[in-house]
């Protein structure tokens, strides 16, 4: 270190007289989509702007922070509104760990065919789907490397976002682990919840290999726990490719939960504009035990639209 | 399973020097893109990296220049499009003008200094690579690297050294000299 000074002292002192000792970045991006259910017909507009932050100690441990100001994207309605810093991200050599009020557990892992980011505005709902009822809150979580294996533990210690560390009714748990195995990716996962005393547990595993010219996704998802109705078993499979030069994916997942089975099947179309843009195109469809058809809500949805990103 | 934790995180503390992080979540981005388990993204963050990630896809049936057409853009004309941000390389090459340059390949984006010596230390000599990566003036267009050598008797030997701090140095240098060119121009 102080060798290299030498020779930086050849460059003139001007050069980084008014280099800053933190980076800020802005970035956006915006969405604009038709969905059509049934006949009902919505647009749906939304976006956001991102502040990104990040600073070094001196002992080389990497500080990062965002805030944004946002709009809903995928809801009819306008939804704005502006957050300050809502987690730290402390950066080492082999890891990072998150002290944050949007903390996440890993669920869902197991979903890899649902793809749909807007069609799915205005589709009925399916009466089986296993999971989880929590989702983010206030928390701390640790992501690091054991070799090739990668590792991520989550936890929400108060999921009502009242910063309560060791009291609140709501609590999640859980953890992540990523290895190489044989030509694929294998993701396995667990996530406790505990609503009020009403506990429930996920686990997900999901692997993704190369296949027939593209990605083929394989997914497990199984509920335990006091609520009935997301007790069960949902298997899951996405196969995506470029077809004539736009990304192409197709999924299925079938969830049976509490002697009930709903299915939903999704595929998804984009295509790069450059300069940031996309157009895309989602269809999703429901089928099994799912909520009636009404004048808003449709078994299947159909979203068309264009997305930037600045 | 609350339990668990206590150990997961003793447990990073432990690994915390293998050094393979950042090339697993690489890896991990690659197999999963915006669904990586290991991303805790919120909703509307979702969204802007679903939003990054399709505007990074393939062009479906030349989209693109099919509406050039549309709009009547680039009949008749032959059209060029660097893939190099003339700011950056601009600022780039006001950033390296005080070394004699070994390589200034315009068309790839690469600069690179030929070897500086310092008069106080012979026994070391570092070049400058400086990568312009995209046609825009974005953040992450520029990239930086420090190279420096010792000198072992009579052999130059690669240091084992990250230059991280003096690199950021240089691409700030740049982002604010390209961004003052980006508003003289405007």
């Amino acid at each position: 270190m102080n060798k290299i000074k030498y020779l930086l002292s050849a460059i003139p002192a001007a050069l980084f007289a008014t280099s800053a000792s933190a980076d800020i970045s802005v970035s956006g991006s915006a969405s604009a989509a038709y969905t059509d259910a049934g006949g009902n017909a919505s647009s749906t507009m939304g976006g956001g702007v991102s502040f990104a932050m990040s600073g070094t100690t001196d002992g080389g441990v990497s500080i990062s922070a965002s805030a944004g100001i946002s709009n809903d994207s995928d809801s009819v309605g306008s939804a704005s509104g502006s957050s300050g810093v809502t987690a730290l991200t402390f950066g080492f050599a082999n890891g990072s760990i998150t002290v944050g009020q949007d903390v996440g557990t890993p669920d869902g892992v197991g979903k890899v065919g649902e793809l749909v980011a807007y069609a799915d505005d205005n589709q009925v709902a399916k009466t089986a789907v296993v999971g989880l009822t929590e989702d983010e809150g206030d928390g701390v979580s640790v992501s690091t490397s054991i070799g090739d294996m990668s590792l991520t533990a989550a936890y929400v210690y108060d999921g009502a976002g009242g910063g309560n560390v060791d009291g609140a009714a709501n609590t999640a748990a859980g953890a992540s682990l990523s290895m190489a195995v044989g030509s694929g990716t294998l993701t396995l996962a667990t996530a406790d919840e505990d609503r009020n005393g009403t506990n429930n547990t996920e686990f997900g595993a999901s692997y993704v290999m190369s296949a027939a010219g593209g990605t083929l996704s394989l997914g497990f998802t199984g509920t335990d726990g006091d609520t009935a109705a997301k007790e069960g078993e949902a298997v899951s499979a996405a196969f995506s490719t470029s077809l004539g030069g736009a990304s192409v994916a197709i999924g299925y997942t079938s969830h049976d939960a509490n002697n009930q089975q709903s299915n939903q099947t999704d595929v998804t179309a984009s295509s790069s504009l450059g300069g940031g843009a996309s157009i895309f195109a989602e269809y999703t469809t429901v089928s099994g035990d799912i909520a009636a058809n009404s004048s808003t809500a449709d078994a299947t949805v159909i979203a068309l639209g264009t997305s930037v990103s600045f | 399973m609350l339990k668990i934790f206590p150990i997961l995180l003793g447990l990073f503390f432990i690994y915390s020097c293998t050094g393979t992080y950042e090339k697993n979540m690489a890896e991990l981005d690659e197999v999963y893109g915006c669904d990586s388990p290991h991303k805790n993204l919120s909703k509307s963050k979702y969204r802007a990296c679903l939003a990054k990630q399709r505007a990074g896809g393939e062009t479906m049936f030349d989209l693109a220049d099919s509406f050039d057409g549309l709009l009547g853009k680039g009949e008749g004309n032959v059209v060029y499009k660097s893939s190099v941000n003339p700011y950056l390389w601009n600022a780039s090459l006001e950033v390296t003008e005080k070394y004699p340059l070994k390589i200034a390949d315009n068309q790839g984006g690469l600069i690179e200094t030929d070897w500086i010596y310092e008069n106080n230390n012979i026994n070391q000599r570092c070049l400058i690579k400086i990568h312009i990566k995209s046609p825009e003036l974005i953040t992450t267009g520029v990239s930086s690297n420090f190279l420096c050598e010792k000198k072992e008797g009579e052999t130059w030997i690669i240091e084992n050294y990250d230059y991280i701090e003096e690199e950021k140095q240089i691409t700030l240098k740049i982002l604010e000299i390209a961004g003052n060119l980006a508003s003289k121009s405007l």
